[in-house]
């Protein structure tokens, strides 16, 4: 048996007071004092003893009133055994192995009760960054033992939020229409996997789900992390004390090598030593070598870029009232450089009537331009941006707000919904072959991204003034601005992501090399690909297409650009969610899934037996509920006295 | 409704006098209190202090006559002696842990502290008047026993004796009758204090004992408000403060039966004082000591 809530335990000491207050009436009904009992008649003892059973019996009731009540807080479950399922009536099963970095040390473990899980019908896949299937639903043990033999561990994170829901989509996928599918998840139960709300592990859940964890107790942990800034820190979670050493690199050649004292579970914060400045990116490599006890080895190496990107100088052409505005917000923002000769590979372009031609040309020999499109060139916009056409002149008719947004677009990454933005006008277009990424709320688009020959556009649908939208003086215009301009300047591109994070390749025409130098993706691949997950740590070498065929001399700014994939952070420490939590996630989740019949095995030690957790609260509330009707009955009924009882029968 | 007592009579209320804590200053304060506004005749008696002059009055004893002055002014007056009855007086205290019990009423005290009160202020009462004045404890035996001397310093000691007696044992009256009446030489004045929790018979015998050796008895009856009504906690057992046993009783009994009971023992108790040929007195530990020591003088004014 076991507790859900077991804290609530700790209530049971709650029965002294009963207990007290007992005490406290029997003190006050010790013997009065007199004097004598000379002129005392004494009454019968019967009913002195009755009082005492009758107080006795009270003070049980009452005192097991108070258990039963806490008990039942405290949830207790029965850990009951069903008898073994008939596997081929049973539903079949989809196993779900959890490959996260943090499983590192448990795959072993996690491949052996996979494999006893997988019984009749079953499917396996495995959760990591994504969810992968390695093999659909089968009863064919050697392709169950195949795919088995096939599960690896990745570097990337899990995270439990809305997994039970995707879980769920992923049953639906695999079997029949309408099949109940029994979802079997094998993780070691990561408490920093867990979200911050509990009902995201159960919302969405159409199919009985089962945990399954591979961990009892947290292993020890060495990591390294860079906290920011210049430091990096060394760090053990469930580890002793002992001596680390760190050996820091730059382009494989050793900056600084030093022995760090950490005490248990602690952490030593170190300053990393002075770069000189480059003209290309660096490469850094943080290396610690801890003591043997050491669960996962894939942390003890941190990679770092010492990025030497600058920003692009941009060229800001049309309205000179808007452009006086853009140049102060450039200013303020990355402090770009800005300049009215369209020399530069990106402009913003403010509803420029007079320069629409210089402008396309601008375009299609490679510029790149974010295009405020207001009523000045709304004629020659067609001409302009071949792939977007002019439904209709304008819409001033009423306020719109933008409804929807791409923020998965680099250059909308951080303005959010864009809630503050109202729209007073703009030019309805009707997107051919350009990408929508935000539209108004009656769906014409907001923002779209098209190419021009050689160059690449970003276009707003209206003007900048403030008679046309109130986007300028809008909390996220800045960051907007500087995320756009980025974007068409490839200045874009992080220097550090997580293992399994997906990266957005500029334009689709580039190619990723990891640090042996071979490709990650074939040129036909980067052609067609906007984003690639990178799973496994370390450092990886960006090219685009300009970039490769350019000389590295003929500008100053470019050169490698340099990207480093780290396990993620949370991955590191292996401490694991509670029993309670655990049970309180088994609950919901059978009881979300209308399971009929439940199994939350927790180890499948008898994979022919199925588990089930019997809750005891409802039986304890009503047994409490008895006694308190005895109790009242009890308390309130009235002792006979002898008189009365002379009375009664008289 | 409790009738309003006026400021002399506050002072003298128990549980302030309990909080004089030193004897001779209860014992001064009850005297003196009570004797404010007393007519001064009642002090008077047979000293060889003369107190004063006053006017002959038919039924005064013509040999108070003093015939000097009646030869100077053709007047007679009387002359006037403060009262020296050149008595003896024995307090006999129960002690016995019955007297213990009260207290626990509003401006009351426990019946030994009340007794201790009253028995100080008779004690100061006779060394005013120059009476021999004499203690004794007694329980199931003789607690303390001073026998009756004159003198302030006597008085003083009994003040002791009186503070360190403690309530406790259990009267056995036969016993202490036997042993103390051939150990007062003399006529003697035999204040004895109880709350005769003992069958007025028992009580009688013994008295007898005291009273055919010529000695005038006052019986003073010490009643607490727990006494008369002993249902101050919810339960339903009571314990005898003597002999420590325990008895059932059913609560309905103290309203009725009991007080009836207690009324009749007080009025057997009273009649075998009587007639033993001594004098009864009942006394409250709720009420004042002057109302107390009022009644007592009373009685000295009648028996000097």
């Amino acid at each position: 048996m076991s507790f859900v809530a077991a804290g609530f335990l700790f209530a049971l000491f709650a029965l002294a007071i009963p207990w007290w207050l007992h005490r406290r009436q029997a003190q006050a009904s010790d013997p009065v004092l007199v004097g004598s009992l000379l002129l005392l008649q004494s009454s019968p003892a019967p009913e002195s003893r009755r009082k005492t059973l009758r107080y006795r019996v009270l003070l049980a009731l009452r005192l097991l009133l108070l258990a039963l009540l806490v008990l039942a807080f405290a949830q207790p479950v029965l850990n009951a055994v069903l008898s073994a399922p008939a596997i081929n009536s049973a539903p079949p099963r989809l196993v779900v192995v959890d490959v996260s970095a943090s499983m590192q040390p448990y795959l072993a473990q996690a491949r052996e009760l996979a494999g006893e899980l997988m019984q009749g019908r079953s499917a396996l896949a495995t959760a990591g960054a994504q969810l992968t299937v390695l093999e659909p639903l089968t009863a064919d043990p050697q392709r169950h033992a195949a795919a088995l033999g096939a599960l690896t561990t990745s570097a990337a994170s899990l995270s439990y939020e809305n997994l039970p829901a995707r879980l769920s989509t992923l049953a639906d996928s695999l079997a029949a229409s309408g099949e109940r599918v029994s979802i079997y998840f094998v993780s070691d139960f990561q408490l920093s996997a867990a979200p911050a709300r509990f009902n995201t592990l159960v919302d969405g859940i159409t199919h009985p789900l089962f945990l399954n964890p591979v961990a009892r107790t947290a292993l020890p942990n060495w990591q390294v992390q860079f906290d920011g800034a210049n430091e990096i820190a060394v760090r053990g979670t469930n580890t002793p004390s002992a001596d680390v050493a760190v050996e820091v690199s730059r382009e494989g050649e050793v900056l600084m090598a030093d022995r760090l004292s950490v005490a248990p579970s602690g952490q030593v914060v170190l300053t990393l030593p002075t770069i000189a400045t480059s003209r290309h990116d660096q490469r850094l490599t943080v290396t610690i070598v801890p003591p043997a006890i050491d669960a996962l080895a894939a942390d003890n190496v941190r990679y770092l870029v010492n990025s030497q990107q600058q920003y692009q100088p941009v060229a800001v052409i049309g309205s000179s009232a808007q452009q006086r505005y853009v140049r102060t917000a450039l200013q303020a923002g990355d402090s770009r450089q800005a300049t009215t000769a369209l020399t530069a590979q990106v402009a913003v372009a403010l509803d420029p009537a007079e320069a629409v031609g210089e402008l396309g040309e601008y375009l299609r020999s490679g510029g790149r331009a974010l295009l405020f499109a207001g009523a000045d060139v709304r004629n020659s916009l067609a001409e302009l941006v071949p792939d977007i056409l002019v439904v209709d002149s304008l819409d001033s008719q009423r306020t719109r707000r933008v409804a929807t947004t791409d923020n998965g677009h680099p250059a909308l990454a951080r303005v959010g919904a864009w809630e503050d933005v109202a729209v007073f006008a703009h030019l309805q277009l009707k997107a051919d072959s350009a990408q929508v990424l935000a539209r108004l709320d009656n769906g014409d688009p907001w923002l779209l991204e098209a190419s021009v020959g050689l160059g690449r556009v970003l276009l707003v649908s209206a003007s900048l003034a403030p008679r046309w939208t109130n986007l300028a003086a809008s909390a996220g215009f800045l960051l907007f601005l500087e995320d756009a301009l980025s974007y068409l300047s490839e200045d874009f591109t992080p220097t550090d992501i997580a293992a399994g994070s997906t990266l957005r390749l500029p334009f689709g025409n580039a190619q990723i090399l990891n640090g042996a130098g071979e490709r990650m993706l074939n040129l036909g691949q980067s052609q067609g690909a906007a984003v690639i997950s990178l799973q496994q740590p370390g450092h990886y070498e960006l090219r685009t297409a300009g970039m490769v065929t350019e000389s590295e001399s003929s500008r100053s700014t470019s050169g490698r650009r340099y990207l480093a994939v780290n396990v993620p952070q949370g991955e590191s420490d292996l401490s694991l969610m509670s029993d309670s939590a655990l049970q309180r996630w088994r609950e919901a989740s059978l009881s979300d899934a209308d399971a009929s019949v439940g199994s939350t095995e927790d180890r499948s030690d008898r994979p022919d037996a199925s588990f089930y957790d019997l809750p005891l609260a409802p039986w304890l509330l009503g047994l409490a509920l008895l006694m308190l009707l005895a109790e009242t009955a009890l308390a309130n009924g009235s002792v006979p006295t002898p008189a009365r009882s002379q009375a009664l029968n008289s | 409704m409790k009738p309003q007592r006026s400021a002399r009579e506050r002072l003298l209320t128990p549980d302030v006098l309990a909080g004089l804590r030193n004897l001779d200053l209860v014992a001064r304060t009850a005297v003196e209190g009570s004797l404010i506004g007393l007519h001064r005749s009642a002090k008077f008696g047979f000293s060889q202090e003369f107190a004063e002059y006053r006017a002959y009055a038919p039924g005064d004893d013509p040999r108070y006559i003093d015939w000097n002055v009646f030869a100077r002014t053709d007047k007679t007056f009387v002359k006037r002696f403060y009262g020296d009855t050149n008595t003896q007086l024995l307090v006999m205290l129960d002690v016995s842990a019955s007297m213990g019990v009260g207290g626990n009423t509003a401006g009351a005290v426990d019946k030994l502290s009340y007794a201790r009160f009253a028995a100080a202020a008779m004690l100061h009462l006779a060394s005013r008047q120059h009476d021999r004045a004499g203690l004794l404890l007694f329980a199931d035996e003789i607690v303390d026993f001073q026998p009756p001397r004159p003198g302030m310093r006597n008085v003083s000691q009994l003040y002791h004796r009186l503070e360190a007696a403690e309530a406790r044992g259990q009267t056995q009256w036969a016993s202490v009758f036997e042993t103390l009446a051939p150990r007062i030489s003399g006529r003697a004045l035999v204040v004895l204090i109880s709350d005769f929790y003992v069958e007025p018979e028992d009580l009688a015998a013994g008295l007898k004992k005291l009273g055919v050796r010529g000695h005038d008895l006052l019986v003073m009856h010490l009643l607490a408000p727990e006494d008369w009504k002993p249902e101050a906690g919810s339960g339903r057992l009571v314990k005898d403060a003597e002999t420590g046993r325990t008895m059932a009783v059913d609560p309905a009994d103290f309203q009725g039966a009991y007080q009836t009971r207690l009324r009749d023992h007080i009025d057997q108790t009273r009649r075998q004082v009587l007639g033993c040929g001594g004098h009864y007195l009942q006394m409250d530990t709720d009420q004042p000591l002057n109302q107390t020591l009022q009644r007592y003088l009373n009685f000295r004014a009648r028996h000097p």
